[in-house]
């Protein structure tokens, strides 16, 4: 694989991470999520 | 209710749903009735949340004798279903088949306590009057022997009229019975053993009628229901449940108000006729076989709870604790070590030479693998915070815990909230929901994530490694600094706490009163269920979050690319991440930072384990293209300021565990404030005072050793 190649695929990658937390974000929020999946117990800890 | 008036009938096969019943698990707090649903469904589980509220929703399956499935929903566990707090709306809007999101559950299994039986039956008369076919399982039997009593449990399933089971959720005693007795085909439809006040009737019987009217309300449902708005102090609501209907809230009132002029203290009525059938059954269902002295728990308690050896105890758990951390965690340490060096020099022998390749090794491979070698450390927390919830310590240590508290004027409820902030502040903030007293609620949520949560463990150890190696140093030392960083933690939570009660929100502490419940042989099985599925969720992070962020990261230490001739040095500086460092250096050389660093810290607002995936990628990508992968820690000694001089002193790296200690560096806990205040205006004074109390004592600390040639 050509150094150029390599240098598109890796921007490609990092394109799609992005869109990815950007989506994984968006969903979250519609779900009611917090954004940290710690499940929440009252009367003890976790 | 009037026994007279719920006749016994028997459920239809059509009102069960079509893939098998559906049960749902309620019980008093510490019931065992996780440790049931558990035991029957195993690692058959789907943990989330109820959509809109951060309540956890737990929800599995197994099979019956007939091989037919059986759902199962473990509830929040309440004493009463009367709410106060959202959990418990959640808990009575599930069973009332009020929530948007699901369906009203078939049929319930209550658990009880039978060593603190009158108690628990106030939420089984409760349960029953709803309608539901329902199992009462009476779970701790051994202690109702430990106490010297019997129990005598025919009469008790005289009275309820449903099955009454015998169990000993722990051992797996009596599973196999609950299993046949939930597989039954039709079961009846319970009655209340209960008679309501007849003062109280007439209400109950118009506030009812105007909730038959609603869609899908049943008969006895309805009843149940208006004893609970009557019996509410206020009508708590939670997102996606259905509202109640504004004409029985305006009956409610009325009711209410007409009994206030008349001076009836009506919800005390309602409570004390309760207790009275409940006591009188009691008095009956249980005997004294035999008087006994004090209890093991009692002895046990007369040395944890002691004023004196309390302290000793919880001191000593602790060293136990952090002893465990630093010398089990270290072979599978070094194994994950070497498999993620092993992974990444089998990845650069594979690829040519490109940014693909870097992406790879520096970027994914460094920042997750910097992450997850510390899971050996996490899993071993995790075990040790289930075994001491699930024995019964954790009660004792907010007992003496209260002491304290209460002299910086903190409530004694916040003492949950706070120890929640151990594992993650997030929980801890929500948990102060249970504060009725808004000013001390505020100031819990304030001071909560001063506590050292598990996320600031990885940069810590990652810290001390580099400040200690083990070779030289005695695991002793590495002990006596995370107790000083937990203990800096707490102390400055009590400290600003005192601060923020004396001369921003002045007010009266509220007295606690906690249930210290008998010691109980853990369960092993629970404890490492619960373990497997924080690490999980540890294990999904690193996966996701800090593997995007590295990505990213990276990208933002590659480009701008530097021309052909300059050094990996160069290069990473002239890089955005790299220009965004020098830009705050200037703000962060007093500390003992260097631009690198500042990457980090800017990086782990996000979240602070962020922090050492950041410094893994910054360094990797500054390592260049070299062949030779090294373990972090040397990377991060083996780093120098431009001059040559050493960047991660014993002081720096010190001071970086300090900032850590205090900055407030977790987004979602900043949002999580925001919504629990209802405003930007408590967040945003949370991370100034937090991350400005980090800056100054970081600076202080740095600047005076510096001054005294000290860790230099």
């Amino acid at each position: 694989m050509s150094s150029e190649a390599q240098t598109w695929i890796a921007l490609g990658v990092v394109g799609i991470t992005i869109a990815l937390m950007v989506l994984g974000r968006w969903r979250r929020k519609r779900n009611g999520r917090t954004g940290c999946d710690c499940p929440v117990k009252k009367d003890g800890f976790r | 209710m009037s026994g007279a008036e719920g006749q016994t009938a028997t459920e239809s096969a059509e009102s069960i749903h079509p893939n098998g019943p559906v049960y749902a698990f309620v019980g008093n707090p510490n019931s065992g009735k996780t440790t049931l649903f558990n035991g029957l469904t195993g690692m058959r589980q789907k943990v989330g949340n109820y959509p809109g509220v951060t309540v956890e929703k737990k929800v599995g399956q197994f099979y019956s004798q007939h091989g037919r499935p059986i759902q199962v929903i473990d509830l929040p566990g309440a004493y009463s279903l009367v709410a106060r707090s959202p959990d418990e709306a959640i808990l009575r809007d599930v069973l009332l088949g009020r929530r948007a999101d699901m369906e009203r559950p078939d049929r319930v299994v209550c658990v009880v306590d039978a060593s603190n039986l009158e108690r628990n039956l106030y939420l089984v008369t409760q349960v029953l009057e709803l309608g539901l076919p329902t199992i009462v399982v009476l779970n701790m039997m051994d202690q109702v022997k430990g106490k010297g009593l019997s129990l005598d449990r025919e009469a008790l399933e005289d009275w309820l009229r449903v099955p009454v089971l015998a169990c000993q959720a722990n051992t797996g005693e009596g599973l196999l019975a609950l299993r046949v007795t939930m597989s039954r085909a039709v079961m009846d439809r319970p009655r209340s053993p209960w008679e309501l006040p007849d003062k109280i009737r007439p209400a109950v019987d118009e506030i009812a009628a105007a909730l038959e009217g609603l869609p899908g309300q049943e008969r006895l449902t309805g009843r149940a229901e208006a004893v609970l708005m009557l019996s509410e102090q206020e009508h708590v609501r939670v997102t996606g449940s259905r509202h109640v209907g504004d004409e029985s809230l305006d009956l409610t009132r009325a009711w209410e108000a007409t009994w206030e002029s008349e001076g009836f203290d009506w919800r005390g009525e309602i409570v004390a006729s309760r207790y009275e059938a409940i006591a009188g059954t009691c008095a009956h269902v249980l005997r004294r076989e035999e008087e006994k002295g004090k209890t093991v728990s009692d002895r046990i308690d007369a040395v944890v709870v002691h004023p004196i050896w309390g302290w000793f105890t919880l001191g000593a758990i602790m060293v136990i604790l952090f002893f465990s951390i630093f010398t089990f965690a270290e072979y599978p340490m070094n194994f994950i070590d070497t498999m993620v060096a092993q992974v990444g020099e089998a990845v650069t022998g594979m690829m040519p030479p490109g940014d693909l390749r870097s992406l790879i090794v520096d970027g994914a491979i460094s920042g997750v693998g910097g992450v997850i070698i510390f899971l050996p450390q996490i899993l071993i927390l995790f075990f040790f915070t289930g075994l001491l919830e699930s024995s019964g310590y954790m009660a004792r240590a907010a007992f003496i815990m209260d002491r304290v508290m209460s002299r910086v004027g903190l409530n004694g409820k916040s003492f949950i909230p706070l120890l929640s902030s151990f594992a993650c502040a997030i929980p801890g903030v929500m948990a102060t929901r249970t504060i009725e007293d808004p000013k001390d609620r505020l100031v819990t949520i304030l001071v909560a994530p001063l506590m050292s949560c598990a996320a600031r463990m990885p940069v810590y150890l990652l810290m001390i490694a580099a400040l200690v190696p083990s070779e030289r140093v005695p695991v002793w030392t590495k002990i006596g600094l995370m107790f000083l960083l937990y203990g800096l933690g707490t102390g400055a939570a009590f400290g600003f706490a005192w601060l923020f009660k004396r001369f921003l929100m002045r007010g009266e502490s509220s007295l606690m009163i906690i249930e210290l419940p008998p010691y109980r042989r853990p369960s092993l099985r629970n404890v490492i269920m619960q373990m497997l599925e924080r690490s999980f969720l540890f294990l999904r992070k690193a996966g996701t979050i800090i593997l995007g962020l590295s990505i990213i990261l990276w990208c933002l230490s590659t480009y701008p690319k530097a021309p052909e001739s300059a050094t990996s040095a160069e290069a990473v500086a002239q890089s955005f991440s790299g220009r965004i460092g020098h830009v705050i250096e200037p703000a962060i050389a007093p500390l003992g930072f260097d631009w690198r660093i500042g990457i980090g810290l800017v990086a782990s607002f996000a979240a602070r384990e962020v922090f050492v995936s950041s410094i893994a990628v910054v360094f990797s990508v500054d390592h260049g293209d070299d062949e030779n992968i090294l373990p972090l820690r040397e990377e991060l000694l083996a780093a120098t300021w431009p001059d040559g001089a050493p960047l991660f002193t014993p002081l720096v790296c010190f001071s970086l565990m300090v900032f850590y200690v205090f900055a407030m560096q977790c987004m979602s806990t900043v949002v999580i404030v925001k919504r629990e205040t209802n405003s930007w205006r408590w967040p945003l004074f949370q991370i100034g005072y937090m991350t400005g109390t980090a800056y100054l004592l970081t600076l202080i600390i740095y600047q005076t050793g510096r001054a005294l040639g000290i860790g230099l």
